[in-house]
């Protein structure tokens, strides 16, 4: 088989959609992939993935990761979460850039 | 012509042969001498990646495959790539780099909480002893 050819099968979660389980603490949260246009506006938004002080310090980041947690992390509930909830649950800075990071892996 | 870097992405085709690198660069109607050779043509097609994807391309292609028009932003680019098929490289959109270009957090060991990381709520409460010398 040449390297043109070569091509890993895709699965039926991939096509479904499905999420990944993503785990702080005890508690477990489902992280979905973002739909085209989201991704391509999270590629231009500029969260830092590796300083989580800048997502936090400033307002508009702030506003915009809360966007993304609302729409692609739930809880066990299926409720989404929220940057209060991730406060709640004790998510240190290291679980916000995992889940960010899980993010950007299933979505491109 | 200088070999392509690793972080332009040259791992990506460094295991294609010179008849692989060819038949993807007249795939996507790129222009190329015959005298190119591997890195080349390698340095081609990076340069062809790093264009901006043609979404009128892509809607063409996935309409084509039978998706309806409001379907589309309602997919995942996993999903779309998958659809694409063999013109999955019309779309282009990396994700930021994981590793970021910012600085990072001060490593574990030099923070307090006996090396652990800070949690989300005293981040912010730094972050808003900061905001108000702004």
């Amino acid at each position: 088989m040449t390297n043109m050819e070569a091509k890993t099968p895709v699965p039926f979660s991939v096509m479904n959609g499905d999420g990944e389980s993503f785990i702080v603490g005890d508690k477990k949260y489902t992280v979905r992939p973002m739909l085209v246009g989201d991704a391509l506006k999270f590629a231009e938004d500029g969260l830092s993935i590796s300083s989580q002080l800048f997502n936090l310090a400033n307002k508009e980041a702030k506003e915009k990761l809360d966007f993304y947690l609302s729409q692609y992390c739930f809880d066990e509930n299926k409720d989404p979460m929220t940057i209060e909830k991730v406060i709640a649950d004790k998510w240190s800075i290291i679980d916000l850039k995992n889940f960010l990071r899980k993010l950007c892996d299933l979505s491109g | 012509m200088k070999a392509p870097s690793e972080e332009e992405g040259a791992h990506k085709y460094n295991n294609w042969t010179l008849n692989e690198l060819i038949a993807e660069c007249r795939r996507r109607k790129l222009e190329f001498d015959d005298t190119d050779d591997k890195t080349d043509l390698i340095s081609i097609l990076l340069k062809d990646d790093k264009k901006p994807p043609d979404w009128g391309v892509i809607y063409t292609r996935l309409l084509n495959a039978g998706l309806r028009y409001d379907e589309i932003p309602k997919r995942t680019i996993p999903q779309i790539e998958a659809i694409l098929g063999e013109w999955a490289y019309l779309i282009s959109i990396k994700m930021p780099n994981i590793f970021g270009s910012l600085p990072t957090e001060p490593s574990s060991s030099s923070l307090p909480n006996d090396g652990k990381p800070p949690k989300v709520s005293e981040f912010i409460a730094l972050a808003n002893m900061f905001s108000g010398i702004q």
